[in-house]
């Protein structure tokens, strides 16, 4: 954990990229938003855990076979995830997508047995789908929605429900 | 304003009186009425809501003072009662006013105000003349909008055999609906947790720059809290919405101006839903993701198999459009709440106003949202979760590492005949005491822990009743000892107190000859012997450390 944590305050990452809480882990930092999660876990997490459990790791080598495991596995989460973020897509990228995600998804339960699949495991799967029918997920994901209710969120209130409301759908 | 038009118009003289009172009477006073005049407003219908059933009421008479029916006459349930809660409120000035209400934008009014942009229109027709360019080549190996992809290079138009961007004059729109709940008061820990809703949309014609900029985007409406609707309610409110896409889809809507040209129709259609997963379910009205048809997209059902990944099998195959539609409308048409619940069991999809639209197909329009699937709900299951990279739960792996046993040692069991004399409070007392004699040393494994150990551990047995004290050490074959000016010597006659039996103990646990020893660093050939003798392995700093490595479950849940 901490040392996940040096990474995230060592990294020298280009200033576009929105930054991501220190104190990544603990309760302080709070619910991490989406954005926070596509950074942590497309730099520093890979960068953190490669360096702790991959080449030249202090564990002994009976530990490290199951941490290679792990690793490989988180690896290919990782990797989905790069290619579904990407801008553009192709057609080796949808295929390469699908490959990485049920990569993960069938060495989950061999590398973490605790870990039960969930719904979203399995939506994932029909992301390729979609990527296939709509193209690049910036015209279909909901970051531009979420920021819409933002922008609701800070408008100010009176608390009451209802008077409100009408004000606010001409200002749109 | 009104006073230098009044002065201008006495230069005239007598003849512009009339005029003069004319015009300026049209001068607006305020800020409201100057927005009046420039018909800036969005037209907007408010809708009374049931507070109870969330039927929607359109309102009768003029905007100003909207007429809703006293009682709700929504049948919630079929073959049921009619819902009947009351609608209105009286206000504080006498009127009588709706107690939840539901204001619609009229999505033809915003179609209108995107027309009426100039530059607009060539913009939204521009990705469907390069669509139907593009249609003759191949499909471009490098995708970059959703116009490149599959979906609407196949998506036919209202008139069969025809795509729907093939214009023909028209205009063509496309859009992404969104149905989000969300907490109008913001997401702090200690307010209050309500929940609001959001319909949205944003037009896919656009170009990407601006298509979600917030004055390019629709928003519906609102849907009132405090708490979200429940099952078929929220139908309810997306009814407005869909009824203007339909008449959009079916007939198209002529728009008497636009920005360049008089006289023109547009045809509109939502190309994807995107929601997260329970508002994905709440909207298409279909089976929740915890239940049994947990997939709105293919045939793979029950909780068991979420984790199967043979997509290629007959089971990942799209479910058919049709098949959905006839079990939505079987359930529409249900005479009984009975009947319904048995068909919502076997089949999973409710009535929604979405199938309204003919071209609806919630196995492909209905997206799985990266955002929330891939970033917010895996990546955060498998680094948070499954990975447990989060402090609480390396603090609590590393408390459960050190109530671990840093060695195991049989010690003198009690059900020796030795210790029948002992008490019930004794015999609780001599297991405490044997895991306060195995409990691991600091996490760091530095010799000043072992320091510390020692002497909190003597402190902590001195707590101990001393015939468990003395039954522990007689187990261990000790014979009571003292500490004399640093040395630890047998106890020779006179009488033996508990600080004897507690100096025994810890001398047992740390040899303090030992731990000068390594102290100074001459322990070279120490480590084979140590094994034998694992009541020493503590004193090893190196040890120590791998100690707290080796006695975690899971290793990467580093402190």
């Amino acid at each position: 954990m901490r040392h996940v944590q040096r990474v995230i305050k060592e990294t020298t990452i280009p200033s576009w990229l929105r930054s991501v809480p220190k104190n990544f882990g603990e309760a302080r930092a709070g619910t991490l938003k989406a954005d926070e999660w596509r950074t942590l876990s497309t730099i520093y997490l890979p960068l953190a855990l490669v360096s702790l459990w991959g080449e030249g790791s202090t564990y002994r080598s009976h530990e490290l076979v199951h941490l290679r495991n792990i690793l490989d596995n988180t690896m290919a989460l990782v990797s989905a995830i790069r290619i579904a973020c990407s801008r553009t897509m192709t057609q080796s990228r949808i295929i390469a997508y699908r490959t990485c995600i049920t990569t993960w998804l069938s060495t989950l339960p061999n590398a973490l047995p605790a870990a039960k699949p969930r719904p979203n495991c399995h939506m994932a799967c029909h992301i390729y789908d979609y990527l296939k029918f709509f193209g690049p997920v910036c015209s279909w994901w909901c970051f531009p929605f979420e920021r819409l209710i933002g922008h609701l969120q800070r408008l100010p209130i009176n608390h009451k429900f209802g008077s409100s409301l009408q004000s606010f759908t001409p200002t749109c | 304003m009104s006073i230098i038009l009044t002065l201008a118009f006495k230069l005239i003289g007598a003849t512009g009186d009339t005029l003069c009172k004319h015009t300026c009477a049209q001068i607006p006073k305020n800020m409201r009425t100057t927005l009046q005049h420039f018909n800036l407003d969005g037209h907007t219908t408010t809708y009374a809501v049931c507070p109870h059933c969330s039927a929607t009421f359109k309102p009768s008479g003029s905007p100003d003072q909207p007429k809703y029916p006293p009682f709700c006459t929504n049948r919630p349930l079929p073959g049921g009662d009619l819902c009947n809660a009351s609608l209105l409120r009286d206000s504080d000035d006498g009127h009588s006013v709706a107690i939840k209400t539901f204001a619609y934008h009229h999505f033809h009014d915003y179609v209108a105000g995107l027309l009426a942009r100039p530059g607009f229109e060539d913009l939204m027709d521009k990705p469907c003349d390069d669509l139907m360019q593009s249609l003759s080549g191949a499909t471009p190996s490098i995708l970059k909008d959703v116009w490149d992809a599959e979906f609407l290079r196949t998506f036919e138009g209202p008139r069969s055999g025809t795509l729907f961007v093939d214009r023909q004059g028209e205009g063509r729109l496309l859009f992404s609906v969104n149905v989000d709940f969300f907490n109008i008061e913001g997401n702090r820990q200690r307010n209050a947790t309500t929940s609001c809703g959001i319909i949205s949309c944003a037009c896919l014609n656009l170009p990407p720059d601006i298509r979600y900029k917030p004055e390019n985007m629709y928003l519906a409406g609102i849907i009132p809290g405090p708490s979200e609707p429940s099952g078929d309610q929220l139908n309810h409110f997306l009814e407005p919405l869909i009824e203007d896409m339909v008449e959009s889809w079916e007939s198209g809507v002529r728009f008497s101006h636009s920005a360049s040209q008089r006289d023109r129709v547009t045809r509109s259609a939502i190309a994807c839903v995107v929601c997260d997963l329970p508002a994905a379910r709440k909207s298409a009205q279909l089976a929740s993701v915890t239940s049994h048809f947990y997939c709105s997209a293919c045939h793979c059902v029950h909780t068991s198999s979420l984790g199967r990944t043979d997509v290629d099998s007959k089971y990942w195959q799209f479910r058919d459009k049709a098949e959905l539609r006839a079990y939505a409308f079987k359930y529409r048409d249900a005479d009984s709440v009975k009947e319904r619940n048995k068909l919502f069991c076997t089949n999973g999809v409710r009535w929604s106003p979405f199938w309204r639209l003919p071209y609806w197909d919630p196995a492909r329009q209905l997206v799985v949202d990266s955002m929330h699937c891939l970033l917010e709900g895996l990546a955060q299951a498998h680094f948070h979760e499954y990975l447990g990279l989060t402090t609480t739960f390396a603090t609590k792996a590393q408390s459960e590492a050190d109530l671990r046993p840093a060695f195991s040692h049989t010690f003198r069991s009690l059900d020796t005949p030795e210790a029948e004399g002992l008490s019930k409070n004794d015999r609780s007392h001599v297991e405490s005491i044997q895991t306060l004699l195995t409990s691991a040393v600091g996490k760091d494994g530095d010799l000043s822990d072992v320091e510390k150990h020692t002497t909190s551990l003597e402190s902590k047995l001195m707590n101990k009743n001393s015939n468990a004290l003395k039954f522990v050490a007689e187990g261990l074959q000790l014979k009571p000892q003292r500490k004399d000016t640093g040395c630890i010597v047998q106890v020779q006659g006179g009488k033996v107190r508990k600080i004897h039996w507690v100096n025994t103990l810890v001398e047992w646990v740390c040899p303090s000859a030992r731990l000068q020893s390594d102290l100074t660093g001459t322990h070279s050939a120490g480590l084979c012997r140590w094994l034998h003798a694992p009541q020493h392995w503590y004193l090893h700093p190196k040890l120590c450390g791998m100690f707290s490595v080796l006695s975690r479950k899971l290793p990467f849940r580093l402190g």
